[in-house]
C-alpha cells in the first residue's frame, strides 16, 4: 500500500500521542496511472512490418507509407487488399493478418484471380494474384471490430475534449484571446474572426485540425481552394471576399475531423422528405431502445484487502480471503454493531496497518514485513475487546479516498429507511422553503374532483 | 464594400450582416460540418403551451418549491430554465453507439446520458438516442431538466451553517442495484463509486456513505438507483414536518348543516 505523504512517528506511547504525530491527509490506493487524455490513434506503434516479409514501412512518414507499403504488397507478394480506404485502423489490420500468415497458406483466406500480366505490366499469362476481402468472414468480423473500436475511441476522445479545461492555445488571428476548452475556441474563431471550421459538438481531433489550419495559414494556402497567395494580407483578402473561411466539404482529407464520418456505414436508406426533418428533431423517440438505461455498462470496482494490496472485485470474495491469508473474519468480528461503528473499525485498521501499528496490542513496528510476522505469530489479527481503541470519533472519516470497503458494510433489504437515533447521533433535517400559492393550489385541485 | 473592413481594422467582417444570407445558403449542405448558425434558435421567445407555464410565464409562482409542493407535473423544460438556468450545470456522463440491425446493414445511432444540477437541492437525470451527437446530447439535457427532482439534506449533529448530509437513511431501487445513502458527518466527503459521486455532488450533498448491492456493472441502473434514493429524501415524513399547515374547511366540513338536514333522524353521521 502507497502513500503520498511521509509519517513521523516519534513515539509508542499513548495513542492520542501517535495519532497527533501522523499524517493528517487522506492517502490513495496506488493506481496504474493510466494518462489522462485518452488516446488519438488506436495503435501507437509508428511503423508497421509487412505480412510477408520482414520490411518494415511507417505509416506516419512524409512521403505515404501507406501507399508505398501497398505497392509493395502488389508488386512483391501480388496481394491486393479490397476497400483499403474502408479499413478503420490499416495497422491493426496488417498486425492480425500477419499473425494469420505466418502459420498458414495465402490461399486459405484469400481469393485468387488469375491475370494476363506481371506486377510490373509486362505481359505473361495466368499470373496468379490474391484478393484480401470481406468475402472472407474472419476479413468481415476483423473490420467490423475495427471499426467499432475505432468508434468507441472517438467517442471517448470527444467526451474529453469537451471537458478539458487545459487546452492553452494563442488564436489564430488575434493576440488576446487565450481559451481553456476546446468548444471556446472553436466557437470564439467563428464568432469573433468568422472561420468557420464546424460546430464543435460534430467534430474531433480537434487539436490536430487547428495544427493543421495554422500549417496552411502559415504557408499562405487558402483552406477551401488551396491556391497558394504571396503573402498573409492577400491570403486574408481573398479568403474573406470568396467566402473561403470555412472547411471545403468536399475535400476528403477533413473527413476524419468530423464525429458523422464514424458511424458504422450502411446503404443509405430513402427517407421520404417530410420525415427527413423529423428525424433528426431533438423530440424524435424510438420508444424501446431510446430510455433504456440498462445497456451502459462499465468495469467493476476493486476493493482492497484490508491487510495486504491484494484485491477483489466481489467483496465476499475478498472477505473469504481475509479469512484464508489472515484469519480475520470481518462478519464476525462487526457482527451486532450498528452501521458507524463499523465505518469506524474498518478506518481504525486501515489506519493502523498504515502507520505499521497492530491492530490488537498497539505495538509499534517499523516496517511492514516484521508487523504481518507478528500478527501472523501472535495471533493478533483480531480486533480487541474495548472499543475505546477504535471508537473514537476521528475514525468517521475515511482513511484512504475511495475506499470501497466502505460501500459494503451492510446487509440491505427492501426495509423502510428510519432516522438514524441509533448511537446518539441524530441528524437534523433542513427546513422546507415552501409557501402557500394560491394560483398553484388551484391548478392542482383541477385534477382532484369529488364526485 | 471593401474598404469597410480594413477601416475596422483587421480581419473581421465579412459573413456579419452582408453574408448571413449567402452564407446560410452555402452552408447547408446536410453534412453536419457547421450549419448556419444564424443564432435563430437560441433566442425565440418562450410561449408557454401549458396552464403551469403560463403561470410561471406570468411571475405567478415565485419559486420552483411551489411547484413541488402541489405535486404539478412539469412538462415544459423552458419552466425549470425560469427558475433555475444560471445555477445548472449538465455532465454529460456517457456517449455510447447502438446498433440495430436492419435490411440494409447495421444502423449506428448514439446514446447520451446527461445528469444535470445545481449543486444546490436539485437533480435530474436523463438519456436520449439519436443519429447524430450533438442532438442526443441536447435531447437528453431537455429530458434531465424535465426529471429535476428537489433534494433534502439536513445537518448532523448540530445545526451550524448550511446543511450537508441525507436527512435520513434512504434507498432507492432499479434493476437490480440497489443504493443506500447513509448520513455522515461533516467533512467526510462523499464515499461511493464514481458514479453515484458524481451525482451526489450535483445534488449538492456534502457528506454521505453509500452501501450497494446488486450488479453495479450497469453504470445506467447505478446511477437510476442513486437518484431514486436521492429523491426519496423528500418523500419520508420525518417529525419535524409535522407542524400545521393551514388548510381549507374539507368538503365534508363545509356542507356539515346540509348534510345534517338530509339525513335521517336518530343517525349520526361519523365525519371521515
Amino acid at each position: 500500500m502507497e502513500a503520498n505523504t511521509t509519517n513521523n512517528i516519534s513515539s509508542k506511547d499513548s495513542h492520542e500521542e501517535s495519532s497527533r504525530s501522523s499524517i493528517v491527509g487522506p492517502l490513495n490506493f496506488a493506481k496504474d496511472t493510466s494518462s489522462l487524455e485518452p488516446p488519438t490513434s488506436l495503435v501507437n506503434e509508428r511503423t508497421v512490418p509487412c505480412m510477408f516479409c520482414s520490411n518494415v514501412y511507417d505509416f506516419h512518414s512524409r512521403d505515404n507509407g501507406v501507399d508505398q507499403y501497398l505497392a509493395h504488397l502488389y508488386l512483391v507478394h501480388r496481394l491486393i487488399v479490397g476497400d483499403v480506404k474502408e479499413i478503420a485502423c490499416l495497422p491493426s489490420y496488417c498486425y492480425y493478418w500477419r499473425d494469420k500468415f505466418s502459420s498458414e497458406p495465402v490461399d486459405k483466406y484469400c481469393s485468387s484471380m488469375l491475370l494476363n500480366q506481371l506486377p510490373d505490366g509486362t505481359s505473361s499469362s495466368n499470373e496468379k494474384y490474391f484478393l484480401l476481402s470481406d468475402i472472407e468472414p474472419l476479413d468481415y468480423e476483423l473490420r467490423q471490430r475495427l471499426k467499432r473500436e475505432k468508434l468507441d475511441l472517438v467517442l471517448t476522445r470527444h467526451q474529453f475534449e469537451r471537458t478539458d479545461r487545459n487546452y492553452r492555445r494563442d488564436c489564430l488571428y488575434c493576440r488576446d484571446f487565450r481559451s481553456e476548452t476546446r468548444p471556446e475556441f472553436i466557437s470564439h474563431l467563428y464568432a469573433k474572426h468568422f472561420l468557420l471550421l464546424g460546430k464543435s459538438e460534430h467534430l474531433v481531433f480537434v487539436d490536430e485540425l487547428i495544427e493543421i489550419v495554422q500549417d496552411k495559414l502559415n504557408q499562405l494556402i487558402c483552406l477551401y481552394c488551396e491556391k497558394v497567395f504571396k503573402d498573409r494580407p492577400t491570403l486574408k483578402e481573398h479568403m474573406r471576399k470568396k467566402g473561403h473561411k470555412r472547411i471545403n466539404p468536399d475535400n476528403h482529407y477533413y473527413d476524419r475531423f468530423f464525429l458523422v464520418n464514424y458511424r458504422l456505414k450502411q446503404k443509405p436508406e430513402y427517407v421520404p422528405i417530410a420525415k427527413r426533418k423529423e428525424e433528426s428533431s431533438v423530440f424524435n423517440s424510438d420508444d424501446d431502445s431510446d430510455s433504456d438505461w440498462s445497456d451502459w455498462n462499465g468495469e467493476e470496482q476493486t476493493t482492497t484487502c484490508l491487510f495486504c494490496t491484494h484485491s477483489e472485485a466481489n467483496i465476499d470474495t475478498l472477505k473469504q480471503h481475509m479469512v484464508d491469508k489472515h484469519s480475520f473474519d470481518f462478519t464476525q468480528t462487526v457482527h451486532g454493531m450498528s452501521f458507524y461503528q463499523r465505518v469506524k473499525v474498518v478506518n481504525f485498521i486501515r489506519r493502523q496497518m498504515h502507520i505499521r501499528k497492530c491492530i490488537t496490542c498497539e505495538q509499534q513496528f517499523t516496517d511492514y514485513k516484521s508487523l504481518c510476522e507478528h500478527m501472523d505469530t501472535e495471533e493478533h489479527y483480531r480486533l480487541s475487546k474495548e472499543s475505546n481503541g477504535w471508537d473514537q470519533p476521528e475514525y468517521f472519516f475515511p482513511t484512504y479516498e475511495d475506499d470501497q470497503f466502505l460501500c459494503h458494510l451492510e446487509e440491505i433489504d427492501n426495509e423502510e429507511p428510519t432516522t438514524s437515533e441509533e448511537d446518539g447521533s441524530i441528524v437534523i433535517s433542513e427546513d422546507l422553503n415552501a409557501r402557500i400559492n394560491i394560483d398553484a393550489e388551484s391548478l392542482s385541485l383541477e385534477n382532484f374532483s369529488l364526485q | 464594400m471593401a474598404d469597410a473592413a480594413p477601416a475596422r481594422g483587421g480581419f473581421r467582417g465579412g459573413f456579419g450582416s452582408r453574408g448571413g444570407a449567402r452564407g446560410a445558403k452555402g452552408r447547408g449542405r446536410g453534412r453536419g460540418r457547421g450549419r448556419g448558425r444564424g443564432g435563430k434558435e437560441d433566442s425565440k421567445e418562450w410561449v408557454p403551451v401549458t396552464k403551469l407555464g403560463r403561470l410561471v410565464k406570468d411571475g405567478k409562482i415565485r419559486t420552483l418549491e411551489e411547484i413541488y409542493l402541489y405535486s404539478l407535473p412539469i412538462k415544459e423544460f423552458e419552466i425549470i430554465d425560469f427558475f433555475l438556468n444560471r445555477q445548472l450545470k449538465d455532465e454529460v456522463l456517457k456517449i455510447m453507439p447502438v446498433q440495430k440491425q436492419t435490411r440494409a446493414g447495421q444502423r449506428t445511432r448514439f446514446k447520451a446520458f446527461v445528469a444535470i444540477g445545481d449543486s444546490n437541492g436539485h437533480i435530474g437525470l436523463g438519456v436520449k438516442c439519436s443519429k447524430e451527437v450533438a442532438t442526443a446530447i441536447r435531447g437528453a439535457i431537455i429530458l434531465a431538466k424535465l426529471s429535476i427532482v428537489p433534494v433534502r439534506r439536513g445537518y448532523w449533529g448540530n445545526k451550524i451553517g448550511r446543511p450537508h448530509t441525507v436527512p435520513c437513511k434512504v434507498s432507492g431501487k432499479c434493476g437490480s442495484v440497489l443504493v443506500r445513502l447513509i448520513p455522515a458527518p461533516r467533512g467526510t466527503g462523499i464515499v461511493s463509486a464514481p458514479v453515484p459521486k458524481k451525482l451526489l455532488q450535483m445534488a449538492g450533498i456534502d457528506d454521505c456513505y453509500t452501501t450497494t448491492r446488486g450488479s453495479t456493472t450497469t453504470l445506467g441502473n447505478f446511477a437510476k438507483a442513486t437518484y431514486a434514493a436521492i429523491a426519496k429524501t423528500y418523500v419520508f415524513l420525518t417529525p419535524d414536518l409535522w407542524k400545521d399547515l393551514p388548510l381549507n374547511k374539507t368538503p365534508y366540513q363545509e356542507f356539515a348543516d346540509f348534510l345534517d338536514k338530509t339525513s335521517k333522524s336518530g343517525q349520526r353521521i361519523i365525519e371521515v
